[in-house]
């Protein structure tokens, strides 16, 4: 057995969930971020299992989450494709996947994302706006429904819970 | 009434780039019959308010908004940001809420903040106009600069205009550059400090649009005036610098780097019709023994607003005509 596949091994064997949702093949370090953003330890009585810069034959290096008791909704697992385009979602019953979902980013992110332009009203900490981006798969650029500032995934900052 | 009549009834003015080509010509057709018949359009609006809702410093644009106004009929209530609740801390969001309460039939929102008018729209039901929203654009201002256009030359088509000074946080600039991508075969020079260029996702939406645009430096001002049918100066914002030393010692250093000298005019040999343009107000950045040459048009520029304003009024209130 190779190092690359006994970590794959690995991967699959902590925090090994009967009923719950793995999101797999998340680039390394994302983890937190992505957790986070899905707010993961929210109202689950479940285990919760991060894993970060394991061995991938996919990416060479990724994370994972495994959550277990908590369901999240199509919209929510497909905030992941912000941090993971790549990123493999698995619901499992009973031990063994049941069915998977491709992640894909919301063409309408509301209270998701910042607005990069520092100068924007719904970046104001007196106004309090929830901030809305629009999502241009064509394009790959996000846009502010207030101020129209375009921008790259680079350049995108997650709202503070 | 006919469609696009229709296009204009009830709807925000938030962007130029709401705006069609089509759209445009139709209110500068407007805006000349507003302007060559009064009379016709002086009960457009009757009964009608205004709320011109300035959280900035305005003279042109509040006033001819103003003027404009009046010269259908309607009514403008007052509303002063030094004496209001937002000097106690109220944010947009509550004071909208309260002007929302009241029912004006438009609300004309100048803010600071970049997005804020159309923040302001969503809250609002009355037609929402941008007066100049923080950095980002100014979009009646880009109306009465292509009105002006069009009476300068008779055209805007085909058009090379130079954009001098402060094209970072100029306003005024970055919807006049959305708006002349518009019309066929105009071109733009973009001259600034390199420290105040045209935003890179201006000159990419510009670039996408196969817009034809190129970017000088202010130490090329006098060279380019030969080669263009019209300058737009902008004055630098300072209000939008960095605030502290830091923004004082950029600002400084900026401002000290160019200024529209009457020998440069004199020195090149400029294309017929050749005229200079200032969204106004203006500081040092044109000398002013400019001001009495032929070429400075800004201040019949200026006067443009009142009828502009007063056609887009008209078509977004519905207003009736004689």
């Amino acid at each position: 057995m190779t190092a690359e596949s006994e970590q794959k091994g690995q991967s699959e064997q902590i925090g090994r969930i009967e009923n719950g949702i793995v999101i797999d093949h998340l680039p390394p370090k994302v983890v937190w971020e992505v957790a986070r953003m899905l707010r993961v330890y929210e109202s689950s009585n479940g285990r919760v299992s991060l894993g970060d810069n394991y061995g991938s034959q996919k990416l060479g290096r990724k994370s994972f989450i495994k959550i277990e008791g908590k369901s999240l909704s199509a919209y929510e697992l497909n905030l992941v494709a912000l941090f993971a385009p790549e990123a493999t979602i698995s619901f499992i019953e009973n031990g063994a996947v049941a069915r998977k979902q491709v992640a894909a980013i919301p063409p309408q992110l509301e209270g998701i994302i910042k607005c990069a332009n520092l100068g924007c009203v719904s970046n104001s900490p007196v106004e309090k706006v929830v901030p809305r981006i629009y999502y241009s798969r064509e394009k790959n650029l996000f846009t502010c429904h207030y101020c129209c500032y375009p921008f790259k995934r680079d350049e995108m900052r997650i709202v503070d819970t | 009434m006919d469609n696009l009549q229709k296009r204009f009834l009830g709807r925000d003015v938030i962007s130029i780039r709401d705006f069609s080509r089509e759209e445009l010509d139709f209110l500068f057709e407007t805006a000349g019959l507003v302007e060559s018949r009064k009379a016709d359009y002086a009960h457009s609006l009757e009964g009608a308010v205004l709320a011109p809702w300035f959280f900035e410093k305005s003279s042109r644009t509040n006033t001819s908004f103003q003027l404009a106004m009046h010269s259908l009929g309607g009514q403008c209530i007052n509303f002063n940001v030094d004496t209001s609740s937002v000097g106690k801390g109220e944010n947009l969001k509550d004071n909208a809420r309260m002007l929302q309460g009241y029912n004006p039939d438009f609300a004309v929102i100048r803010h600071p903040k970049d997005g804020s008018a159309r923040l302001f729209a969503d809250l609002i039901d009355a037609p929402v106009i941008n007066a100049g929203d923080g950095k980002n654009e100014h979009p009646t201002q880009a109306m009465l600069d292509l009105y002006s256009m069009r009476k300068a030359f008779g055209r805007i088509e085909g058009l090379k205009v130079a954009m001098a000074g402060d094209l970072k946080y100029g306003r005024t600039v970055h919807s006049l550059a959305l708006a002349l991508q518009k019309y066929c075969n105009c071109e733009a020079l973009f001259i600034s400090p390199e420290s105040l260029r045209m935003p890179a996702h201006i000159r990419d939406e510009l670039s996408s649009n196969s817009f034809n645009f190129s970017e000088l430096g202010v130490e090329d001002l006098g060279k380019s005036l030969g080669e263009v049918d019209m300058i737009y100066m902008t004055r630098v914002q300072r209000e939008r610098f960095p605030e502290g030393a830091d923004g004082d010692e950029l600002y400084r250093k900026v401002t000290s780097q160019y200024t529209l000298k009457k020998s440069m005019l004199e020195g090149a040999k400029l294309r017929n019709h050749f005229v200079i343009m200032h969204p106004q107000p203006k500081v040092d950045e044109i000398e002013p023994s400019v001001d009495e040459t032929p070429f400075a048009y800004y201040y019949e520029q200026e006067k443009n607003g009142v009828p502009v304003r007063a056609a887009l009024l008209h078509l977004i209130g519905g207003g009736k005509k004689k």
